[in-house]
């Protein structure tokens, strides 16, 4: 089986046509050197022939720590400004918080115990300074403090900010928590890439001059707010964390075939300039 | 619509990915198996996708709690399976997740593997000290077989499983635990974790006892404490909040304690130590010590509410 063949396979699904067209474009723009492609393609076809079905197999390829796709966009924002990473509150208290210390059981009332105390008897002298703020990739995504603080106001804040940052599957019950993360001058924040979004149909790459991306409105699929990458970084007593609120509606369903059609526009227009 | 570039499962519809729990009950404990293996091992849950926001192991988690008797019966038999296979060759995540899913769905039925996880197969493993106290914690949570009690005795002296397994045991074991309050404050004093006793005690008087408990509790405390090592647990005693007081010829406990949502509170408990079977010498010491421990003038104990304020929960910090 060759590259080319997985890749017909790719593009006969629609996922993996929406995949398939950020990544052209984020090639196209300049977000990505071409390079990174190139490097792509040889480690697919190191794995050919694969069990995996073919998007599975690129997202295996992408979250594989040896083959280091973390990270590679080209684009820096431009200024100085603050982020804020939204994670729920039952992964912020499971991964974050020293219970060790206190000697809190890991049961399902640990997320809520983190909510109800957050502020009163949970501080930042409760942060688990060990454990690197990270996804399962070498990054987390964050939009501005500004426009997430923006997004706070009023009732529902927490459904406003699921729908506007794009959070595909955060559904009724989660409670989300804001978390302003202080980052050194030079460490590293880029606009991410379609090597970065992997498999989360809930992106859209882009080349603003201001060296950022911006999410997908779950609701409108119209920009969200802006949106940035960070390295991985240790959490810190400097980190301030705060509550959005409870997510109270399901969460929307994607029109898939509009999501296509948007990024064979954007990659047309693209295509066409002069 | 199928979308068999998506998914290794060729029946996963879009529909499945907008709402993957019907996808998910319909697989057998073997396909059940399977894929939560490399949900956990990899991180690709899919058609489960976790949103940024969240880690694998919490966003399914949240998922199964909407899940079904029959599905969730099944993970039940799948946890401890998957506990059983983790290797040392395996990544230390991978096992952390399963340990966080374990937790959090509380799945009893993983009790004696974990156990077993705890004690024999963590020695030498990178990140052990972690994964021991993320074991600890999720036993912590479901534990109750006399081997469990026993894995937290056994810990107990070792400053970084102090916390999980006093606490543990004052639910599981209490007159154990009370007998055991004056040797950890000094495995804390010996570590120079001072700091770390307190926010413990405070999680254990304030939130894991109820009022109503506190007198019997320290009277266990009290009771088993060494006459030689009286005066270092009423210190300790006195540092989150707590003083004893003579009225008449009884003890009564009295509290000062924070509470950054009400203000500072003080108040005096309806209920005193029952010492009636104490010998003699014990209530005379403690008596005489809280005496000169506790004996405050107006000005004394304003102070001794301003320390506490300035050092104990941190409230006026980020957060």
């Amino acid at each position: 089986m060759t590259f080319q063949d997985w890749l017909t396979q790719l593009l006969a699904d629609q996922h993996g046509r929406i995949w398939w067209r950020k990544l052209e474009f984020d090639v196209e723009a300049g977000n990505l050197e071409s390079a990174r492609s190139e490097e792509f393609q040889q480690e697919v076809e190191a794995r050919l022939p694969s069990e995996l079905a073919p998007l599975a197999l690129a997202q295996r390829v992408l979250a594989d720590p040896q083959t280091n796709f973390d990270l590679r966009g080209r684009r820096v924002p431009q200024g100085k400004c603050t982020y804020s990473r939204v994670i729920d509150a039952d992964t912020f208290a499971a991964y974050h918080v020293a219970w060790e210390v206190t000697g809190e059981p890991l049961n399902e009332q640990t997320g809520a115990h983190l909510w109800e105390g957050l502020g009163k008897h949970i501080t930042s002298d409760h942060y688990d300074l060990t454990r690197e703020f990270r996804t399962l990739r070498g990054f987390f995504w964050c939009t501005t403090v500004e426009e997430l603080k923006k997004l706070m106001v009023g009732t529902n804040a927490a459904d406003r900010v699921r729908d506007a940052l794009g959070l595909l599957g955060v559904n009724a019950g989660t409670r989300l928590l804001r978390v302003d993360v202080p980052t050194p001058d030079d460490h590293t924040i880029l606009a991410p890439t379609a090597l970065d979004q992997a498999v989360n149909t809930a992106f859209m790459p882009c080349a603003d001059a201001d060296g950022r991306g911006w999410t997908l409105h779950l609701r409108t699929l119209e920009r969200g707010v802006s949106e940035v990458i960070v390295k991985k970084i240790k959490l810190t007593r400097d980190f301030l964390v705060a509550r959005i609120g409870e997510v109270t509606t399901p969460c929307p369903s994607l029109n898939l075939d509009r999501i296509e059609k948007m990024v064979e526009e954007m990659l047309a227009r693209l295509r066409t300039k002069p | 619509m199928s979308t068999p570039g998506f998914s290794n499962d060729p029946d996963a519809t879009a529909a499945d990915y907008q709402n993957p729990l019907p996808w998910l009950e319909r697989l057998s404990p073997a396909a059940l198996l399977d894929w939560l293996r490399n949900a956990v091992w990899t991180g690709d849950a899919r058609p489960v996708l976790t949103p940024n926001s969240a880690a694998t192991a919490t966003h399914l988690a949240n998922l199964f709690k909407d899940a079904s008797t029959e599905l969730n019966i099944r993970l039940r038999s799948v946890l401890p399976t998957l506990v059983r296979e983790w290797g040392h060759r395996d990544p230390s995540e991978a096992l952390d997740a399963l340990l966080v899913l374990t937790g959090i769905l509380r799945c009893a039925a993983a009790e004696k593997d974990i156990g077993r996880l705890t004690v024999e197969r963590l020695n030498g493993v990178r990140q052990e000290i972690p994964l021991r106290q993320r074991c600890l914690s999720v036993l912590a949570g479901i534990g109750g077989e006399p081997q469990t009690i026993e894995i937290f005795k056994s810990y107990l002296l070792k400053i970084d499983y102090t916390a999980l397994c006093y606490r543990a045991l004052f639910s599981l074991d209490r007159q154990y635990a009370a007998g055991q309050f004056h040797a950890i404050v000094d495995v804390y004093g010996e570590s120079g974790k001072s700091d770390n006793l307190n926010l413990m005690l405070r999680a254990l008087l304030y939130r894991q006892l109820t009022p109503e408990e506190h007198p019997g509790a320290l009277g266990q405390v009290l009771e088993q404490t060494p006459l030689s090592q009286l005066e270092k647990v009423l210190r300790i005693l006195k540092t989150v909040g707590i003083m004893l007081l003579r009225y008449e010829k009884e003890l009564m406990v009295e509290y000062l304690y924070s509470d950054p949502v009400a203000g500072w509170t003080m108040g005096t408990t309806a209920t005193t130590l029952n010492t009636a079977h104490w010998e003699r010498e014990r209530s005379e010491r403690i008596i005489q010590e809280s005496e000169r421990l506790f004996l405050f003038s107006a000005d004394v104990r304003e102070s001794w509410q301003r320390s506490l304020t300035a050092g104990s929960t941190g409230a006026e910090r980020p957060l």
